[in-house]
């Protein structure tokens, strides 16, 4: 009897499986050899299937909104409050820097684009002394820009000219002369990138 | 507001999103965990209507205090524990049980008919149900608890100790003491 007594202690947590395994064995044997502790164990699990019968589980429809509606209604902390403008501010603050970054590729990408038709048109602006224009457009030189142009191209006495170039630029001034004589709107040029004077002469066929 | 949430979303992925304020995300736990912590509140209080402004009150305190959960342990097992402090608090102030305790538990076990096996069968299921609903009220909170948690939640004495707080000794022994009870009080009522 004072082993049924210590035995009906863990007959529960026996049929809950949540003794020991020597345990577990233990009381397995002594209930199937002792009527009465079997009986227990059987009426255990009657109580367990009676319990989940009559306690009914409330019906939970409209429970998650319910919960929401109250959270909602909650006052924000501050901290909260701070870090949720935090988060809008950074994410206008992005949108802003990716804005003007694209701004200014599209800028320096128009700058690459039409750099050497601006960089041509600047050194000519400052060698004419008037705004530079492309050169398919380009009005015919002055008198006094050619004159300018030919001092510049060797009126100059250098005495480091040689007499057969003092001669050549002679023939090539002649040359000129007569391109300006025949047509007037021969205009004269030099490239100091390359060291040359360019004669531009419009299409004689036309 | 953030993208639809899959059934299957991760606990953890749900646990982050919530804590960085998705009410998608939270809102998806609720879903998953209200029908166990409702039924935890009701193994304390007993009452419906109880147990679900409590599991209510018990998803918003969890809201406020999410960034204080640490994984230590299961999100899970936090949520049923606030439930039932929540609702062992509750069933203190409201004071509307009746505790059986030193001679009145001992006559109330030395009730215990000779044990039939069968005597539970005499009784009607209704009566059944009725007779075991007003045992359960003569519990402690403490006592109903555990042999809820147990029977009808399918609570392990390891979570059901980490939930109430209390050594796994005295689960084992509320669970002793509250089946011994009822099952005296069904016994009694089958005339065994």
């Amino acid at each position: 009897m004072a082993l049924c007594a210590e035995i009906r202690l863990l007959i529960g947590a026996f049929d809950d499986g949540e003794l020991e395994p020597h345990e577990m064995e233990e009381i397995a044997f002594h209930v199937v050899n002792c009527a009465e502790c079997k009986a227990i164990l059987e009426d255990y699990r009657a109580l367990g299937v009676t319990l989940r019968d009559a306690v009914a589980q409330p019906v939970l429809d409209g429970f998650v909104e319910a919960v929401e509606a109250r959270i909602s209604a909650l006052p924000r902390p501050l901290r909260r409050r701070v870090a949720r403008y935090m988060e809008s501010l950074g994410e206008r603050l992005a949108a802003a820097l990716l804005l003007g970054g694209a701004v200014a590729a599209t800028a320096v990408l128009t700058f690459i684009m039409l750099e050497p038709g601006i960089a041509r048109m600047v050194a000519n602006a400052g060698r004419n002394g008037t705004p530079a224009a492309p050169v398919g457009e380009r009005a015919a030189p002055s008198p006094d820009q050619i004159a300018g142009n030919q001092i510049a191209a060797g009126n100059d006495v250098d005495p480091l000219v040689t007499e057969a170039e003092r001669s050549a630029t002679d023939d090539s001034r002649a040359l000129v002369e007569q391109l300006e004589a025949d047509s007037p709107s021969v205009a004269l040029w030099s490239e100091p990138r390359t060291d040359t004077m360019v004669i531009w002469v419009p299409d004689q066929q036309q | 507001m953030s993208k639809a949430l899959r059934p299957e979303t991760d606990e953890t992925e749900l646990l982050e999103r919530a804590k960085k304020g998705d009410s998608h995300a939270f809102s998806a736990l609720v879903e998953r965990y209200q029908r166990r912590v409702v039924g935890v509140a009701l193994a304390v209080v007993h009452n419906q209507d109880d147990a679900l402004e409590l599991a209510q009150e018990t998803f918003v305190r969890a809201y406020e205090n999410l960034g204080k959960f640490e994984s230590r342990s299961s999100f899970s097992t936090w949520l049923y524990r606030i439930a039932a402090n929540l609702a062992i608090d509750f069933r203190r102030r409201e004071g509307r049980h009746v505790v059986l305790r030193g001679e009145d538990a001992e006559n109330e076990f030395s009730r215990l008919p000779s044990p039939s096996g069968d005597s539970f069968k005499a009784l009607s299921r209704r009566e059944l149900n009725q007779r075991l609903n007003n045992a359960l009220k003569e519990l402690t909170p403490e006592h109903r608890a555990v042999i809820l948690l147990r029977e009808v939640e399918g609570l392990s004495y390891d979570e059901i100790s980490e939930i109430l707080q209390c050594p796994r000794g005295t689960v084992m022994s509320r669970l002793h003491y509250a089946r011994n009870h009822l099952r005296a009080v069904l016994k009694d009522l089958g005339g065994g």
